[in-house]
Parts: structure tokens; sequence; C-alpha cells
């Protein structure tokens, strides 16, 4: 019985919140950085300083409305895009653009980066 | 014996109220939607993305070169949580992600798009023809996207008219 309750406590979490991502690259392959890396984010306007873009990252977290709570903040999207442009041995990411999509009991929040490396 | 059947029906009340007060509160955008905290919007974009709209196919025109038309139209589909299945000259195919939910859950409908290069009243573009296709797996939570795919590569292509 307790098995049960936790198999549906489990399958409720899973299907209350969803995470994913998907990594696109389009420049030069560098090496991987340290997991937990440092990671600038710039919101639209890319930064003066001279840089390569290396890929672009889409990270989409979708939430059950009946789990009730307010709508998903893009800072709940920083950790993924952290991980992901680690990977990519990248030192920023510019937040490109943001989409809320609605359907049924799903909300989705879309969030799109430039991964991008200085190159001084 | 009228204890039981005395509890059984209060138990039954309770899980009809749940279930319709849930499902109005899905069906109920402005009960759904908490606007604290949300992202703000593309230029000329909704503030938040729906489904519906009618069905079958629509066409639109976007007084825009076929390629960039169609990129944008990629950049939509992927904002809305599709997956780009098929890439042709002249048209596209994607596939919404699924998500199972506590009640019906939502996802797989496809969205077909055809290009073709037009003119309207005097101005060189592109017409879009598209339409959603929904499955019969998981129909009860499947929507029609095209409206919202459309207005989307809408304001995909506004945004880079501005940079």
């Amino acid at each position: 019985m307790t098995y049960g309750y936790s198999l549906a406590a489990l399958f409720l979490a899973v299907s209350l919140w969803a995470q994913r991502s998907v990594v696109d690259v389009t420049g030069p392959k560098l090496p991987p950085r340290e997991k937990k890396c440092e990671i600038q984010f710039f919101d639209e306007k890319e930064p003066d300083t001279p840089h390569e873009t290396i890929g672009h990252i889409r990270v989409y977290i979708s939430r059950d409305k009946l789990g009730g709570g307010s709508a998903t903040p893009v800072e709940r999207a920083k950790p993924e895009f952290r991980k992901r442009a680690c990977q990519m041995g990248a030192d920023a990411v510019v937040l490109i653009q943001k989409t809320v999509s609605n359907s049924g009991e799903f909300q989705t929040l879309y969030v799109k980066g430039e991964a991008i490396h200085f190159t001084k | 014996m009228t204890n039981y059947w005395r509890a059984n029906k209060r138990r039954a009340t309770v899980v009809w109220v749940l279930v319709v007060g849930a499902i109005t509160w899905v069906a109920s955008p402005a009960w759904a939607q908490d606007k604290a905290g949300e992202p703000s919007p593309l230029p000329g974009c909704e503030d938040q993305v729906r489904s519906g709209g009618p069905k079958g196919k629509q066409e639109r025109f976007f007084p825009m070169p076929l390629a960039t038309v169609k990129q944008a139209a990629i950049e939509a589909v992927q904002s809305l949580e599709f997956e780009v299945k098929k890439n042709t000259d002249n048209s596209l195919e994607a596939r919404k992600a699924r998500h199972m939910g506590v009640f019906v859950g939502s996802g797989g409908e496809k969205v077909r798009l055809e290009f073709r290069e037009a003119e309207q009243d005097g101005q060189k573009g592109t017409m879009v023809t598209g339409e959603t296709k929904k499955n019969m797996v998981g129909i009860a939570g499947q929507k029609t996207w095209t409206s919202a795919v459309l207005a989307q590569t809408n304001c995909v292509l506004q945004k880079g008219a501005q940079k």
C-alpha cells in the first residue's frame, strides 16, 4: 500500500513539473568547463566584450496548473542554462527569447539563449 | 448500513466537487493565470500564447522573403514546444511534445505549414498555409495550434525587423 502511495506521489510530482533543454552547437567546439562554472547572463543585449557565439540553448519548463502556484519565472530556467553552457565551454548566455504558452492544464515557459565565449 | 451509504455519498460529493472545480479552473484562463513574475513578451506578441481558434486550413501573408518566413516559423514552432519532424524547401511539419496530466494531459498535435511566394496589394512576400492535425492518442487534451503558430511567426519576424 505504501509502495502504491509512493508511486502515485512520484507520478504526480513528475506530471506537475517537467523540464527539458535542447542544445544546437553552431560555432567552435570548446572543451567543457567544470560542472558548476560561473556563467554570466545578459538580457536580450549582447555584451560589448569581444565574443563568439558557440550555439543556442532552448529550455522548456512545463507545469500543471492544477498543482497551483504562480507562473514560472525565467530565473527558474537559469540553472539549466548554466549546466548546458558549462558543458559547451561557454562564458555567458544572452537570453534572447521568452514565450509562455498555455494548453489545457499545462503552461510552458520557453526561454532561448545564445551561448557565447569571450575571445579576449 | 445507513451510515456506510451516507459516508459513501459524502465521499462521492467531495470527489465530484473537486473534479468540477479543477475542470473549471483549467477552462477559465483568468483563474489559471498569475501574471506576477512572468517574463515580458516579445515586441508585437501576445502576453501569453494560447491554443485554439478556427479549425481547418488557415492562410496568412507575410511581406518577407520565403526563407526568412520559414526560419521564423521554425523558431515559432520551437517556442511552442513543437519539434520539427519534416523540413522541405516549401513545407514544415512539427509535432508538439506530450505531457501526462492529472486529467487529460496535452500534446501530440501535428502542425503542417506550406510556404509559397505570393504578392498582395502589390507587395511581394510569402503566403503560409497552416493546419493542425490531431491524433487518436490523447485527443481529449489536443488543441488547434495553427492561429498561435502564425501569430508567433509574425512576432518573431517583427523582432527580426526591429534589430
